[in-house]
């Protein structure tokens, strides 16, 4: 993958902007550290910092067509592309390099915006049809490749990351409050936000025209479900053999690549399948990486090993301590470019260092079978939830939540709580929201950090409310349990978990993550699934396991889920500096956004030695650490001392007709 | 009812961070209100065992004993005889 940025005028393109524009794409350096270009004409300027994946030597970008009417930028692959190029050549295309994402030049020209739906890959990308006169975006399906953008008068400017767009003129950045509301809800703003106002996000699935007339967005793919019982997939042979040969197609076509490529490897059952599928293919010693912490409540590396032992992998493991995560937190801030409720993506962050320390640039990665085949607790509690609400009195069937959350049944003292808290509102299963309306209470507690002022501008303002507005009913056909699918594909995997957790922390050291859960074929698949081959019971991942129990130890088959989780007081209890002087008084005045006295109190409460603190006290930390950071780096331009130097950038300069190839 | 107000402040202090625009009533629900979660709801048995010299079995551990201002005040009172 890479980082790519344009712009656009619709009058005329002020020549003078290209030292900027040069600063738009040498920022992206940590997203392509192997080579720049730029390419501008009078109206149009088209960068992009390279990771050489596909044709090392001849690959670099902008590319144009045959007759130069079309520039190209991207930033991602397209796994299919030796398939679409020998079609695309057979009716008379010439390409001009041996990169995958040419493809997409050529069927612009034969299909325009319908050339989406022959892509299968990870993508952003831009191209500029000089006939046209017209800016065509495209994000791929789902949400792997980020691309936000700004209009300023008459220009348009995008780029992968938003920090790029603050050297263009005009464009400064400012935090847009309703978007940090809606993080402090749902972990990270809507879909087609972004935390500074004025920078707006291509949404997942969607593309975009933008002319001198006008610009739109539209949407060309979705998460869809069968309306009814006699849509679903319900024979148990045909399931096992499609999703045995989906995964391992999608598996193969993730291996084209011109460097070596890796793999992930958690300890859990998704990377141990990616991992075995690949094993599958190749024989060759396979190399995998994965993070062991120092804290054992989180650590998987008993597990890494034995799957790493039993596919006879080459396992390199980095070992997390608990005070690297508060070092390297203002560095992951300044990637996700928005605020984190978890200490989680600190340790990716330094994952995707060692995986470059150790020659790797591609890795595959097992992201996406938990939202799709109902891996994550949130669907056992709506499937009990829903169980319960069929005979609210009774008074076994809350006793179930125990099974999902074993702490539940360890602390006998909080037990009655904690069914209490599972029952709240449980006979609304019409809510669109039943799932998640729990989890998003947390709303108001982090928020009600902020300052009152800052509170009084947004009081009117609910993000679930929002949220139920833009959905527009979408969702409320389906039963609770499908709905919660939809919510966390279409909020927390694109926005949360693929970004700050995702592209972001391991595109920090130019690594690029391949996901076959997420290959547009699967996704379908698993959408048409009847759910109970997803979650049978209470046993998730029914399938999956079913399907691949062959290739893997019983032991990795049959654990319990083991959610990813860094440790959040134990890595600011390593690094009392940090939170002394970003919670200082001077520090909270400075940045101007949360309330003293109410941070002081929070700081004194966790921070008591042997107490016990609870998770959203947890969260609450951590959102106002990191808030505090982004408004720094961002709002009062810290010196930061990671920004990448200058580099040489080659510039194609087509301002004159002539010029054109 | 020295009880209820050194509760009021604890749940103030502890869980609302002396949130002056949130008004708590006596009746309000804990859980329901978000004010505490379930976590939080050890936080306010130590308080309680400390501040009123009482022990909170595991069977009275139950929200209709814990759940609002009025119904712990209730609940020491009955402990306390």
């Amino acid at each position: 993958m890479c980082g790519i940025a344009g712009i656009f005028d619709c009058v005329k393109l002020n020549p003078d902007i290209l030292p900027s524009f040069k600063k738009c794409v040498n920022i992206l350096d940590h997203r392509g550290p192997d080579g720049k270009g730029i390419y501008f004409d009078e109206f149009t300027a088209l960068g992009q910092a390279r990771l050489s994946i596909f044709d090392l030597e001849g690959g670099q970008q902008p590319i144009p067509n045959e007759d130069g009417s079309l520039w190209l930028v991207c930033n991602g692959e397209i796994f299919n592309y030796i398939e679409l190029r020998k079609e695309l050549e057979n009716k008379g295309h010439v390409f001009s390099t041996h990169t995958d994402v040419e493809v997409i030049l050529h069927l612009y020209e034969d299909y325009g915006e319908n050339l989406l739906k022959y892509l299968n890959g990870q993508f952003a990308f831009a191209v500029w049809d000089r006939k046209k006169h017209s800016l065509f975006l495209a994000r791929d399906h789902i949400g792997i490749c980020p691309l936000y953008y700004s209009k300023i008068k008459d220009q348009f400017a995008f780029a992968s990351e938003a920090k790029a767009l603050f050297f263009l003129p005009g464009v400064t950045p400012e935090i847009n409050l309703q978007a940090l509301i809606q993080t402090f809800t749902f972990w990270a703003p809507l879909p087609g936000e972004s935390m500074f106002k004025n920078i707006f996000e291509l949404k997942p699935g969607y593309f975009m025209w933008v002319n001198e007339k006008k610009s739109y967005t539209r949407q060309y793919w979705k998460c869809e479900y069968p309306s009814d019982e006699t849509g679903y997939i319900t024979d148990p042979v045909q399931a096992v053999d499609e999703v045995s040969f989906l995964l391992e197609d999608a598996v193969r076509l993730r291996l084209r690549a011109d460097v070596p490529v890796g793999a992930y490897l958690s300890g859990g059952l998704d990377s141990s399948i990616t991992t075995s599928l690949v094993k599958l293919k190749n024989n060759n010693k396979l190399r995998t990486f994965s993070i062991g912490f120092e804290d054992v409540n989180f650590d998987e590396t008993y597990y890494q090993q034995l799957v790493s032992k039993n596919l006879n992998t080459d396992h390199s493991a980095f070992r997390c301590s608990n005070e690297s995560i508060g070092n390297v937190l203002e560095q992951v801030v300044w990637h996700t470019e928005k605020p984190i409720l978890r200490t989680a993506p600190a340790p990716l962050f330094q994952l995707s260092k060692f995986v470059k320390e150790n020659g790797f640039k591609v890795v595959l990665t097992g992201e996406g079978a938990d939202e799709f085949f109902s891996g994550y607790n949130i669907y056992k509690e709506t499937k009990i939830r829903c169980f319960n609400a069929r005979q609210p009195d009774s008074a076994l069937r809350p006793m179930l939540f125990s099974r999902i959350y074993p702490y539940i049944a360890t602390n006998s003292r909080t037990l009655k709580f904690w069914q209490s808290f599972f029952q709240k509102d449980l006979l609304k299963t019409d809510d669109p929201f039943y799932s998640h309306r729990l989890r998003w209470g947390n709303k108001s507690y982090l928020s009600g950090f902020l300052r009152n002022d800052l509170l009084q501008h947004v009081s009117d303002y609910d993000p679930v409310d929002d949220l139920q507005d833009r959905l527009a009913g979408y969702i409320d056909p389906y039963d609770p349990l499908t709905r919660a699918h939809f919510l966390e594909a279409h909020i927390f995997l694109a926005s949360y978990l693929l970004s700050s957790q995702g592209d972001r922390m391991i595109m920090s050291h130019g690594v690029e993550g391949r996901y076959p859960f997420l290959d547009k074929r699967v996704i379908e698949f698993a959408n048409r699934l009847h759910p109970n081959f997803k979650l049978r019971i209470l046993n998730e991942k029914w399938l999956l396991k079913k399907a691949f129990a062959g290739l893997l130890p019983d032991e990795v088959i049959k654990r319990n889920k083991q959610p990813y989780r860094a440790p959040v007081k134990a890595s600011f209890m390593s690094n009392k500096n940090l939170i002394d002087n970003w919670f200082s008084e001077q520090k909270l005045n400075e940045t101007g956004l949360f309330d003293v006295e109410k941070v002081n109190l929070l700081q004194k409460k966790i921070f008591q030695p042997d107490t016990v603190v609870s998770s959203r006290d947890e969260m609450a930390v951590t959102a106002i650490l990191t808030t505090e950071m982004l408004t720094d780096q961002y709002i009062f331009n810290k010196q930061l001392s990671w920004l990448p130097t200058d580099k040489y950038i080659k510039v194609l300069d087509y301002r004159t007709e002539k010029a054109m190839v | 009812m020295i009880e209820k107000e050194q509760i009021r402040s604890f749940i103030f202090k502890n869980f609302m961070f002396n949130d002056n625009s949130r008004v708590l009533k006596d009746n309000e629900s804990f859980l329901n209100s978000g004010i505490i979660d379930s976590t939080g709801v050890l936080e306010l048995v130590s308080f309680v065992e400390e501040t009123f010299n009482i022990q909170v079995n595991d069977d009275e551990l139950i929200p209709e004993n814990l759940d609002s201002v009025i119904q712990l005040v209730q609940f020491i009172q009955n402990k306390k005889k």
